[in-house]
């Protein structure tokens, strides 16, 4: 049996998912599968939102570049 | 003889794989690392459910040209245990497994999840922007083209904060005056 969904329903669900994701509740990963969408399908869709990077990751990026920033040469 | 990283051990995440190839970059990993691994699970995400977008062509090419390796975990258990223990993804706990058992020096991933848990096991931990970087000290792009790609994953989904972009390019200016 194939129920469907109602659009604004998928759309709620949809920016619950985008919301979680840009927490850091659910990994980039984890929100692909809830949407049942491909990974790749995920990330164009954060383009197309401009959904920005959790806060959590922008600081793990940030202690890469000044580690590597200062351990090179 | 080489370069440490040109001879290192290289385990990749699936989100790396795709980013780099939404801007066009996915042959700097070749270039600068000559050799990755990945866990059948992100080629599987990659390539099997991901067919026909960004980085499925790229990571098949590869993998039949052989300079991506797509390795199975040994221990399977393990990986579900870390996954269950600090309530992660499997496949992402799969990809630290993996970097574990090759002893990789290197992983790179863009997820916070794989990135954090890599740290607690001593692990080398390189994003996209890090991956850039290492690229432009190599001078395999150069210091403006670096500055184009930030700006273009910005675009392509992987929307950085404003400190980190400027991080970014005080590193690559710091760099380019050496």
């Amino acid at each position: 049996m194939t129920v469907a969904i109602p659009e604004r329903i998928k759309e709620r669900f949809l920016k619950e998912i985008l919301e979680m994701y840009t927490k850091g509740e659910i990994s980039a990963g984890k929100a692909a599968e809830m949407l049942g969408i491909p990974r790749a399908a995920f990330y164009q869709l954060l383009a197309e939102k401009r959904v920005p990077l959790p806060e959590k990751l922008n600081q793990s990026i940030l202690k890469e570049l000044k580690r590597i920033g200062t351990s090179k040469d | 003889m080489c370069e440490v990283q040109f001879c290192s051990t290289v385990v990749a995440d699936a989100s790396i794989l795709i980013h780099l190839s939404r801007i066009g970059r996915f042959h700097l990993l070749k270039n600068v690392y000559n050799q990755i691994n990945i866990t059948s699970s992100v080629f599987g995400e990659v390539v099997e459910k991901g067919w026909g977008l960004a980085g499925s062509i790229e990571t098949e090419r590869a993998v039949h040209e052989s300079w991506i390796k797509v390795l199975d975990v040994i221990d399977k258990w393990k990986a579900r245990e870390m996954a269950v223990t600090h309530g992660i993804h499997l496949a992402n706990a799969e990809t630290v497994q993996l970097a574990r058992e090759v002893k990789a020096s290197i992983l790179l991933a863009n997820e916070e999840e794989v990135r954090d848990l890599a740290a607690k096991f001593g692990l080398e931990v390189r994003g996209c922007l890090g991956l850039l970087a290492e690229a432009a000290r190599r001078e395999l792009i150069s210091v403006e083209e670096a500055k184009q790609d930030a700006k273009r994953l910005i675009d392509e989904g992987y929307r950085v904060s404003e400190e980190v972009l400027k991080e970014f390019y005080t590193m690559l200016g710091s760099k380019e005056s050496k």
